[in-house]
Parts: C-alpha cells; sequence; structure tokens
C-alpha cells in the first residue's frame, strides 16, 4: 500500500488550521488586533517624541553642567594662586581683625 | 436573587495547564444555570505542549463548551480582552474572567451577580479564594485540603449563606475570576496591552475603573479554589518565588504614583483581617454543626491528618482552644480558665457536644476537661511530649 504523503499533509494541516475555529472570535481577533497595532504604533512614536525631548533637555543639563564646572575650575584656580601668594596671611589677619571690630 | 435574569459569559484563559486545566473546565460546566444564562468559553492563547490543544478541543466538543484556540500568542491581557469583546459582542450582561488553575463552587455565577447587581456603581467583584492576593483566605495547605470540588462548593455555600451579597470596596481587582458587568467595560475599556503577556493588568483596569467612580469589590460570599501561579512560572512568566512581574509594577507606579502610598492604610485598617476571622468563624460553625466534631486536649494538636472538624484545647491552662478543619485554623473564643468554661464555651461555639476527646497531652485540666465534656474519653498513649 502506498502512502500520499501530500495527502497526509493537506489533512494535518486541515486540523491544524481548524483546531479552535471560530469565524465570530477570529473577526474580534483580527479586529482588536488591528487597533491594537495602530496604537502600539501611536505609543512608540509618542514615547520616541518624548525620548527626544527628555534627550534634549539632558543634552542642554549637561552643557549647562559643563559651563558650570569650567567656571567653577576657573575660580578654584584664582583661589589657589591668591592662597599661595605671599599677601594671603597679612590679608587673612586684616579680615580677621576687621570681623572682631564689627562685633 | 438578582431581579432579571442575567447572561454571563465565563470565559476561561488557557496557556497549556494539561495537568489543571481539565479540572477548571469541568468546574465551570457544573456552575449552576437554575438563576442566569451561563456560556463557557475557553480561550487557548496558542499553548505550545505538543498536542495539548487538540486534547483540549476535544475535551470541549465533549463538555459542549466553546473553545477558541487563537492563530498567535496573545499574552494574558490581550486574551482577556477577547473575553471581554466577546461578551460585549455576544449581548452578554456580565463576563466573568477566570484562570484555569480553579475549581469553581456551583454558585460561582448566581452569587457574584447578585453582588454586582446590589449596586450600579459596582464595576468589578472578585471572588474569594485560598489564593488571591492580599485577600487570600488564610489556610494551611490549600491544595491538599481544598483542591476538590465538593469541599469548594461547600465552603463557598457556607460563605454565601453568612455573607450573601454582602461585598467589600477593595483597591483592585484580580482576574483569576472576576465578574464583570458589560456596562463597566463599556466605560472603562479593555486591559492595557502594555502589560505585555500578563500581571498588574487587571490592577491598571481596576484603578482606571475607580476613577471613573465605579466601585473595586471582593465578595466574600463566594468561595473559588485557586491553585495559583498555575502555567505562568513554566511559561516563565513569573520567576519561580515570585510573585509578580517588576517591570509592570513598574509601570503601575509611573502611571499610579499614589497607589501604594492609598494602599497601605487600607492594609492597616484590619478591614480584611476583620472579614477573614467572620469567614473562619462561620466555615468552623458550620463544620462542627454538620459534621459533628472531636475535642484534642494537646499542646499542638494530632498529627494526624482529619477531614473531620477537631478542637483542639490545651491541657494546662484551658485558655486556648482553636477548631482546626482542612486547614481552616478558627480561634474559639474560651470565657474563664476553669474546665467546665472552657468546655460550654466550646460547645456554645460548635451548637453542641463534642464527639469524642481525646487526651493527647497531660496536664493540670485535661481530665478535668474530658470530664466536662461529659463524652467518653479516648487516651492515645502518646510516646513523648508533642511540645519541644
Amino acid at each position: 500500500m502506498t502512502v500520499d504523503s501530500h495527502a497526509v499533509d493537506a489533512a494535518t494541516e486541515s486540523v491544524d488550521i481548524a483546531l479552535g475555529a471560530d469565524s465570530e472570535l477570529d473577526r474580534i481577533n483580527l479586529a482588536q488586533a488591528l487597533k491594537d497595532f495602530e496604537i502600539a504604533n501611536r505609543r512608540v512614536l509618542d514615547l520616541t517624541h518624548r525620548l527626544a525631548t527628555a534627550n534634549r533637555e539632558l543634552m542642554q543639563a549637561r552643557s549647562e553642567l559643563g559651563q558650570l564646572q569650567a567656571r567653577y575650575g576657573a575660580i578654584a584656580r584664582y583661589v589657589e594662586v591668591l592662597s599661595r601668594s605671599s599677601l594671603f596671611p597679612i590679608l587673612k589677619a586684616i579680615a580677621r581683625r576687621t570681623r572682631l571690630v564689627k562685633q | 436573587m438578582s431581579a432579571r435574569r442575567a447572561r454571563v459569559l465565563l470565559a476561561i484563559t488557557v496557556y497549556n495547564g494539561r495537568d489543571f486545566v481539565p479540572a477548571a473546565i469541568e468546574s465551570a460546566t457544573r456552575v449552576s444555570s437554575a438563576d442566569h444564562d451561563i456560556d463557557v468559553l475557553v480561550l487557548d492563547d496558542h499553548s505550545p505542549e505538543p498536542r495539548w490543544s487538540e486534547e483540549l478541543a476535544a475535551l470541549c466538543a465533549r463538555l459542549g463548551v466553546r473553545y477558541y484556540r487563537t492563530p498567535r500568542n496573545l499574552g494574558i491581557p490581550r486574551n482577556v480582552n477577547l473575553g471581554l469583546l466577546a461578551a460585549i459582542e455576544g449581548g452578554y450582561t456580565h463576563v466573568l474572567i477566570a484562570n484555569s488553575d480553579v475549581l469553581f463552587p456551583a454558585n460561582l455565577v448566581s452569587a457574584l451577580v447578585d453582588c454586582a447587581d446590589a449596586d450600579e456603581r459596582i464595576g468589578s467583584v472578585t471572588a474569594l479564594s485560598n489564593n488571591v492576593s492580599v485577600y487570600s483566605l488564610p489556610n494551611e495547605d490549600p491544595d491538599t485540603h481544598l483542591g476538590n470540588q465538593e469541599i469548594v462548593d461547600w465552603v463557598s455555600h457556607t460563605l454565601n449563606a453568612h455573607f450573601g451579597t454582602r461585598v467589600f470596596d477593595a483597591p483592585a481587582g484580580i482576574s483569576f475570576s472576576i465578574l464583570i458587568p458589560v456596562r463597566a467595560i463599556d466605560e472603562v475599556g479593555l486591559m492595557d496591552p502594555v502589560y505585555g503577556r500578563g500581571y498588574c493588568e487587571e490592577t491598571d483596569w481596576s484603578l482606571r475603573s475607580l476613577e471613573l467612580g465605579f466601585r473595586c469589590t471582593v465578595a466574600p460570599g463566594v468561595f473559588v479554589y485557586h491553585a495559583g501561579r498555575g502555567s505562568n512560572e513554566a511559561a516563565g512568566l513569573v520567576k519561580p518565588g515570585e510573585t509578580s512581574v517588576s517591570i509592570n509594577e513598574a509601570i503601575v507606579d509611573l502611571r499610579y504614583p499614589n497607589f501604594r502610598r492609598d494602599l497601605a492604610p487600607w492594609l492597616a485598617s484590619g478591614m480584611i483581617e476583620s472579614v477573614h476571622a467572620e469567614a473562619l468563624r462561620a466555615i468552623g460553625r458550620a463544620a462542627a454543626a454538620e459534621l459533628g466534631y472531636q475535642i484534642d486536649v494537646a499542646h499542638i494538636g494530632s498529627m494526624l491528618e482529619s477531614d473531620s472538624p477537631t478542637v483542639v484545647v490545651a491541657p494546662a491552662t484551658g485558655g486556648d482552644a482553636v477548631l482546626r478543619y482542612r486547614g481552616f485554623e478558627v480561634p474559639v473564643p474560651v470565657a474563664g480558665d476553669a474546665a467546665p468554661d472552657v468546655a460550654q464555651s466550646i460547645i456554645d461555639f460548635c451548637g453542641g457536644a463534642p464527639s469524642g476527646v481525646n487526651l493527647l497531652d497531660r496536664g493540670p485540666h485535661s481530665q478535668r476537661l474530658a470530664d466536662a465534656f461529659g463524652v467518653a474519653t479516648h487516651a492515645p498513649r502518646a510516646s513523648y511530649p508533642a511540645r519541644v
């Protein structure tokens, strides 16, 4: 006896397709899947927009931080130079006495 | 009973679960339709277990249950949505979304519909269970003691006789077994697919329903056995030993930043403990009245598993008594320390005298307690003291 392999495949496939088939639920499932897909796309667009905005704000904040760090570095270096000058102890003593006189 | 005859779609979501799903579906077909029309719909989320979907389809055909296998795996939220949409499109008045690792009681639909229809502001009613998040009714070993259709029917019937249509307002519903009137779906909408394969989607839905003025409730008069995490752990949805999905919890926290803050006072109010105590008392009293009971005068109680109610009373002071039945532990209030007072308190609580007294541990009051009950005493000899 010979077996028609194509017939077997077709039968198996038809069982698989028929399994749990329900045209009404298929219609509901498909309609909702399309809505979910559309909403998912909108969410991706919305999230991308918000990510871009957040990224721009992050870049701006980083830039401001960099500028502030540069200014702080310059000021710190200036204070360092002043504190190493020979006049600094005299100026410090004057400042202390001035504070005492005010009190 | 609800004035109108409701049309209820009982939608059971399935993903694998060869070991437990058949019992859940058979249980669903036994739910009483005396008061309302019920259709059962099994939503197979493209289970990958070899040949399982074929078996499930055959089982559903044999039981006369509608079966649908989605062409692709959807995840729990979207599979649940299929059930909600099928209810809307099919002209049903209510939809009951349920997991597949459950046993339903016969009074499931009649009791839940009665609760939902008692107030039009009710947007959802979750059944009580041994495993329903923070609302879980305590039980020592639910799988051993409660995973049985007959006992589920009995517990639910007993609780319904006590609580009737009473519900309590809850912070969120649990979709292991939740009844939603279709009018609520019309306003609140569907589960959000953002929760991917599932977990927390019903919390999100509940919070949306609360924002719209609906009540989110739990019915202590309906008991559904829930094995819990049936197929989700095996499918890798939750990690072993975990009960939720952290990324989904993060979404809830993002959307509802006050949810956890608002939950704390509700949990601390003691309301759920009070409902549990009431439920346990109802179960204990009904079991003792219907099945009779025995007394164990013992520090710990018998190690032997028993299907009969047993009151364990301490032999030393006679001050503590607890009724044990199928894993439920019900404290029995005892007035006074004297043996006759203790005995009378137990008899009053149980609605009659015990059928026997077992002296398992010796103590100052043990014989006096046995005498006070006025029944024959069995005195199995203990090999050694039960207490450490």
